[in-house]
């Protein structure tokens, strides 16, 4: 759809008037309108939520790409377990399900007026506007770093053509050659994902190129599931990867990306495949319209995601400060439930019912071998918190038996989230 | 803090019913709102209505009985699963009893 036409409109009203009509014994229609920027993990599970529980709202998804291509699962591209277009998914089921997709970009959002301003400059209007941008890369996070290096020094830490990028430099590489991996300081999007892009790429050397080495330079000084993570590493890639936490001159300060160079404070490292991930905010709508105050991400209510400055915008996902969650693809669909019932309690003037909120993050260490991290949530009035910190993780020295379960978890985690979704 | 929550839900439970006789008889129980507001994260894995693809077990379609006994075995740690036994330590007896319900009635969208 190159552009929002009147046609559009009337097929989404239509869709609400016939909806009504197959109800009968209802209540009248309700005729709310939710305008949801973002059709990510976040966007699409509230708008697909919104219609499975209520066909008479009006829905807008507003989404630039019409293609969406997941994080979760993209390191497996990385290391050319199967293609991208695996983790790719089209809007049609979206669309069909009575929601308006709006494939353009929207450019500024009013959070008083709840007005989003796409490319082109029409105006959409809604009585609830929930945003779900992801992130925006920091670029100056990193001295010579920018939209232009990242050509040369693919982040692929928003899946699509970066990732087939780095796919390409890590295919094309001589055997011999140092692959670095830049992670940047907490908070952001998916925080096991650099060990696992490891990981994955290391199986991939293993039997390919099996001279080569990966140093990861790290801002910070430990990790997510790192025992896991070193576990399989001892098991399996032995020599292959190198870790320097943020205390031994691991943070990356500065690139090169002519040379392919990684400056870090003490030390240079000259790559032949180099991975900068920058570090990370708000997707950039959320910031131009100063929903995180200047803070990079922003305050929302620990049960509705409302906003705590605009009364009916919300904020879901890697944007959103959730206390203990982390920045996942499943902690963005939970979000999307818990502010769905929320909009819809709201509308309704129905009684709300905080949900339950999980995270359940997989990491692969090869593809047979994968842990795992569960969290459990409890909401108190001003956060999100852990409901217990103990054995949250795969145990340690688990039989292989175990670790190949939870790889055919993770692969039945990721169909039925993204049915969820796109089905 | 659990406990403490366990009140809060329990008083906001009575409030519903008592605002849901008044304004509205066909709106939905406030159980079923429970079960269905604890359901929401399960169905991030277990798929929507408890209907999973592959490997994680769909949780739609069991008796009652046999969906609190496991649930309640995994919280106990005397029955194993891969991930169910850290998960179930989050859920109360009355979670369990309207997940139980939720996902028995044919799970819901």
């Amino acid at each position: 759809m190159k552009s929002l036409t009147r046609r559009d409109f009337v097929a989404a009203s239509t869709g609400v008037l016939a909806a009504a009509w197959l109800s009968p014994g209802k209540a009248a229609p309700s005729k709310a309108r939710i305008g949801i920027v973002g059709g990510g993990f976040g966007g699409v599970s509230l708008a697909r939520y919104l219609r499975r529980h209520d066909p008479n709202v009006s829905i807008t998804l507003i989404e630039r790409d019409s293609t969406f291509v997941t994080c979760p699962f993209s390191n497996g591209v990385i290391a050319g377990l199967y293609p991208l277009k695996d983790v790719s998914f089209q809007y049609d089921q979206v669309k069909a399900s009575g929601i308006t997709v709006v494939n353009r970009e929207a450019m500024h959002l009013d959070p008083v007026k709840k007005s989003v301003v796409l490319a082109g400059g029409e105006s959409l209007q809604f009585d609830y506007l929930v945003v779900s941008p992801g992130i925006d890369l920091v670029w100056k996070s990193i001295e010579g770093y920018g939209p232009k290096a990242a050509e040369r020094m693919p982040h692929a830490w928003k899946a699509g053509s970066q990732t087939t990028l780095l796919r390409r430099q890590v295919e094309s590489m001589a055997d011999g050659g140092l692959i670095v991996i830049a992670v940047p300081p907490l908070p952001f999007r998916c925080p096991p994902g650099p060990y696992e892009r490891a990981s994955l790429m290391a199986y991939y050397l293993k039997a390919h190129k099996p001279k080569s080495k990966i140093i990861i330079l790290d801002s910070s000084d430990a990790f997510i599931k790192q025992e896991l993570f070193m576990e399989s590493w001892d098991r399996l890639y032995q020599g292959m990867i190198e870790w320097v936490p943020g205390s031994k001159s691991g943070k990356v300060m500065r690139v090169e990306p002519s040379t392919l160079k990684v400056f870090t404070g003490f030390d240079d490292y000259k790559a032949a495949v180099a991975n900068v991930i920058p570090a990370q905010r708000a997707g950039k709508i959320a910031i131009d319209a100063g929903l995180d105050e200047g803070t990079g991400y922003c305050a929302i209510d620990s049960s509705t995601f409302e906003s705590k400055r605009h009364k009916g915008l919300y904020i879901l996902g890697d944007a959103a400060i959730a206390g203990e969650m982390p920045k996942s693809a499943f902690s963005a669909n939970n979000q999307a439930k818990a502010c769905g019932r929320a909009i819809l309690a709201d509308i309704g003037g129905k009684p709300f019912t905080p949900a339950k909120l999980l995270n359940i993050c997989y990491s692969f260490a090869k593809p047979d071998y994968a842990f795992s991290i569960v969290d459990g949530f409890v909401v108190t009035s001003d956060t999100i918190q852990l409901s217990f910190a103990d054995n949250r993780t795969t145990p340690l020295r688990a039989a292989d038996g175990e670790h190949e379960r939870e790889a055919e978890s993770a692969r039945s985690w990721y169909a039925n989230i993204t049915a969820d979704m796109f089905a | 803090m659990t406990l403490h929550v366990r009140q809060c839900a329990r008083r906001l439970k009575f409030a519903v019913v008592a605002l849901i006789v008044i304004a509205a008889p066909r709106l939905s129980t406030a159980e079923e709102l429970k079960g269905e507001a604890l359901a929401d994260a399960c169905t991030s894995c277990h798929g929507i209505g408890g209907r999973s693809h592959g490997a994680i077990p769909s949780i739609n379609g069991l008796s009652k009985d046999a969906f609190v006994q496991d649930l309640k075995a995994y919280r106990a740690q005397t029955k194993t699963a891969t991930i169910m036994n850290r998960i179930a330590r989050v859920y109360s007896d009355a979670d369990i009893n309207a997940l139980a319900d939720y996902f028995t009635s044919g799970g819901k969208p």
